[in-house]
């Protein structure tokens, strides 16, 4: 209810005489469009839920990819681009790189979330749900990200389910741009696009009071006239689905141009900071045990460079760290500016129940020190879309990377439980495929056949739980065939090998379980039950020799 | 078995349904993929379940009660067949409890509810919204002078001419790069097409240029000079039930003005004319109204 009462003020209707009888009007009409579709449904339809989104298809490994789940797997036979920590002689020179982990519960978990900040690392896979083993089998970066999105042409986008049943005034927004990520609705429902670098500009730009010319509202007489009117335009009856909706839009419009939701400039800046500040920090930190420190954490790490683990490629301008300086320091620098706006623009359109499902980009990895004149804005500058580059860079610089999505989910998530709105929320992770473990010349080929998704939920409770199996196999020395995060079959499942629609309908199981639209496609892989935990019909995901 | 009945019911679907303004149009071919999944919940055995039954069990079961007059509009479309034994099992839903149904009444139901979901989402995707040439083109139409140059008309139309992510019909390339069509933000061209839908961002952001629009004396001067209220010597004219259909219709030429909108605006024309309000205040209404209108944006 606080958020509610957030939003009313700024609507501002909290402490005045009562509801203006233009808004209550509104707040009518809205509840009327919307009501429906709620109580045919039967889920929460004031949800909160974020896509973030990993352009450029980043190395998962040290993340939510596991290639050991539980004890009793066999030990991953790893390669620089699967590895989760250095290993380093006393005087922190490093020696090496292996896959180390530690025990959650039932689950062995990789290095990095004993590595962020406070205890988030344990509270956030408590409430994650990772399903691996999965893929198209099919190249291409926005193929496969369109797969994940809408990977059934009979129903809507896994956005477009929530815009459909959405009742707040921006129904999905996204920000700024996912390469092919399709999204669809079956209500007629409509997707805003938000600017990159401002995108409340775009949603809540018209309310500004600068914008809001109003020259009606200098009379009381005409303002009333011109409400009366526009209301009963809004309700003449159409069979027009397309008008409806665009009315409802329109009535939504009005009612937010009576709010003060325009003056959140102040509120931006300071989202802007605390998101940016997040994410660098865990980003650029130059002593993390097992990446850029010592396991005891006293020394920092040193790798000086060389022309094969140093390597790194830019596009067409092959270049290296420059030589004889650290490695380590390779992130000191780092940003992921995108990333930080899309936290920021989550929780403000949250707070104040404005949009129902966001999807945002996990952004890049950005700034890194390299050799003067080489630069790195992207994925794929970490050579040639990452076929090149050496993989003692590309482990470091995506565990970097990782840290600063996962310590600002984390505190995403703690901002959504200050406002009391976590047990609604969920946030999803994706990315056009997963890496392969072999190397394809000195960089990684397209993992389309070994995708990942985590999703973080207020509804999930003692996590993580791991689902969707993957092969052990020995990594190729230069082969795109084999490589041991391939999805493996599940005993008992309907198709065997689960597919992205197999995805989208496990993570519905826990988002909207009552509307799943692709289960008698793809049954789930889990089904949430009352306390939070989930039911692992399939039981959990394992590695298969 | 089930794929052969949801089939067979599927084919008795028209293949056409009414579009806005009467105008029909096909059925997307997806569309029957869709209904020959939703049904396949459905009993194997109910050979004889209908969607017709369905209808009339809707009806005599008393489901309108409740969930709306008809399967078309029932707050219960898409209905799975899990869905409606968990409601009709005891203790789950108390006005349930009490309605007996056979397999073939149960999947009769839930077939007459997935054709109206699946009546619904033809609907749904039955036209879009114009793009943002469009309505520039009819911005400059209306509030552009055949006697005067309105300069200021680009500029204040730039919140839709510059929005093609939003409002659709993807920047031209070779001039964004001058910053002329979109504003020189790439950005705005993703995911833009020639086609979007609406949303509350596209309508809020026609409001601000309508507002805008009919704020700017200029502006306000032609759209009521084209709408024929402005005299030999410039000055505006009363504003008649006649001149304001004519500012209405400027937005939609093709389309006209429908019956019932046409009695709101000629009661708030009559409004309009008993208050003491000046003549260029009352075509200001009227204009600001009739361009905020999502009506004439519609394809």
């Amino acid at each position: 209810m606080s958020n509610r009462r957030q939003f009313l003020k700024k609507m501002g209707v909290v402490g005045g005489g009562g509801l203006a009888s233009a808004l209550l009007a509104d707040i009518v009409v809205w509840d009327r469009i919307f009501q429906t579709q709620a109580m045919a449904l039967e889920v929460d339809v004031n949800m909160n839920y974020v896509n973030i989104n990993m352009g450029g298809g980043p190395p998962r490994y040290m993340a939510d990819h596991w290639l050991k789940v539980a004890a009793s797997d066999p030990n991953p036979v790893v390669s620089t681009y699967s590895s989760t920590a250095y290993t380093a002689n006393s005087s922190g020179q490093v020696t090496g790189q292996e896959y180390r982990t530690h025990v959650m519960g039932n689950y062995v978990v990789p290095h990095l979330y004993s590595t962020l900040p406070g205890n988030s690392g344990a509270s956030l896979l408590n409430q994650t749900l990772i399903m691996q083993g999965y893929g198209s089998g099919i190249d291409g970066h926005g193929f496969n990200t369109s797969l994940q999105f809408f990977p059934l042409a009979s129903a809507a986008s896994f956005t477009g389910c929530i815009a459909d049943i959405s009742r707040r005034p921006f129904e999905a927004a996204r920000h700024p741009d996912i390469r092919a990520g399709k999204f669809v609705s079956k209500q007629n429902v409509g997707l805003n696009q938000l600017n990159a670098s401002r995108p409340l500009n775009t949603l809540l730009g018209t309310l500004a009071a600068s914008n809001k010319t109003r020259t009606l509202a200098t009379s009381a007489t005409l303002k009333d006239y011109f409400d009366d009117a526009r209301g009963l335009l809004a309700s003449v009856s159409t069979d027009s689905v397309n008008l409806k909706a665009a009315q409802a839009n329109l009535s939504r419009g009005y009612s937010l141009l009576n709010s003060t939701l325009g003056d959140f400039e102040a509120e931006w800046d300071a989202l802007i900071t605390k998101y940016t500040t997040v994410v660098n920090d865990a980003m650029r930190d130059d002593f993390v045990p097992g990446l850029t420190a010592t396991l005891d954490g006293t020394k920092q790490l040193y790798l000086e460079t060389n022309d094969t683990d140093g390597r790194f490629n830019t596009g067409t301008n092959e270049g290296y760290l420059k030589v004889g300086s650290n490695l380590i320091q390779l992130c000191e620098q780092a940003n992921n500016e995108s990333f930080a706006i899309g936290l920021a623009l989550a929780e403000f359109v949250f707070k104040y129940e404005l949009v129902s499902a966001v999807e945002i980009n996990g952004g890049t990895l950005s700034n890194l020190l390299l050799a003067p004149g080489i630069s790195s804005n992207s994925f794929f500058d970490l050579g040639n879309d990452m076929h090149g580059g050496g993989g003692y860079v590309a482990n470091l610089a995506m565990s970097m990377y990782h840290r600063g999505i996962w310590a600002g989910l984390a505190e995403l998530r703690s901002a959504l439980m200050r406002l009391g709105i976590w047990e609604r929320s969920h946030l999803h992770l994706t990315s056009e495929f997963d890496r392969k473990i072999s190397l394809k010349a000195t960089g990684s080929g397209h993992g389309t056949e070994q995708m990942v998704s985590s999703l973080i939920s207020g509804k999930i409770s003692g996590g993580p739980y791991v689902v969707g199996n993957i092969y052990n196999l020995e990594p190729g020395a230069n082969s795109e065939t084999v490589s041991q995060a391939y999805a493996a079959p599940i005993s008992g499942y309907a198709s065997e090998r689960p597919s992205p629609t197999t995805m989208c309908s496990t993570m519905s199981s826990v988002v909207f379980p009552d509307l799943n639209p692709w289960k008698n496609v793809a049954p789930p892989l889990v089904s949430l039950n009352k306390d939070g935990t989930l039911l692992l019909p399939y039981g959990r995901g394992k590695v298969i020799a | 078995m089930k794929r052969f009945v949801a089939v067979v019911l599927l084919s008795t679907l028209p293949l056409t349904f009414n579009a806005c303004y009467g105008q029909p149009f096909s059925v997307d071919q997806t569309l029957f993929t869709v209904s020959t999944d939703l049904p396949s919940e459905a009993d194997p055995s109910s050979e004889s379940a209908s969607y017709e039954k369905g209808v009339v069990l809707y009806s005599s079961k008393n489901c309108a009660g409740c969930h709306g007059s008809d399967v078309s509009t029932s707050t219960k479309f898409g209905l799975s067949l899990d869905r409606l034994n968990w409601s009709l099992a005891p203790g789950n839903v108390s006005a349930m409890s009490q309605i007996a149904l056979s397999d073939i009444e149960k999947n009769s139901l839930v077939l007459a509810l997935t054709m109206a979901a699946v009546e619904k989402v033809a609907a749904s995707r039955s036209g879009r919204m114009m793009g943002r040439r469009y309505l520039v083109s009819v911005f400059k139409d209306v509030f552009q002078s055949t006697n005067f140059k309105n300069e200021k008309l680009e500029t204040l139309i730039q919140v839709v001419a510059y929005s093609p992510a939003i409002f659709g019909t993807p920047c031209n390339l070779y001039s964004t790069y001058s910053g002329s069509d979109c504003g020189g933000e790439i950005y705005n061209n993703t995911g833009s097409s020639i086609f979007t839908g609406s949303t509350a961002v596209r309508q809020l952001k026609q409001l601000e240029a309508c507002e805008k629009l009919t704020s700017d004396t200029v502006s306000l001067n032609a759209a009521i000079e084209n709408a024929g209220g402005m005299g030999a010597s410039s000055e505006v004219l009363p504003l008649t039930e006649e001149r304001a259909m004519n500012a209405v219709v400027l937005f939609d030429l093709d389309r006209g003005i429908p019956d019932s909108q046409r009695k709101i605006y000629s009661d708030l024309v009559k409004k309009l004319n008993s208050s003491s309000q000046k003549s260029v205040d009352q075509w200001r209404l009227l204009i600001q109204l009739a361009c905020e209108q999502p009506g004439w944006t519609l394809n």
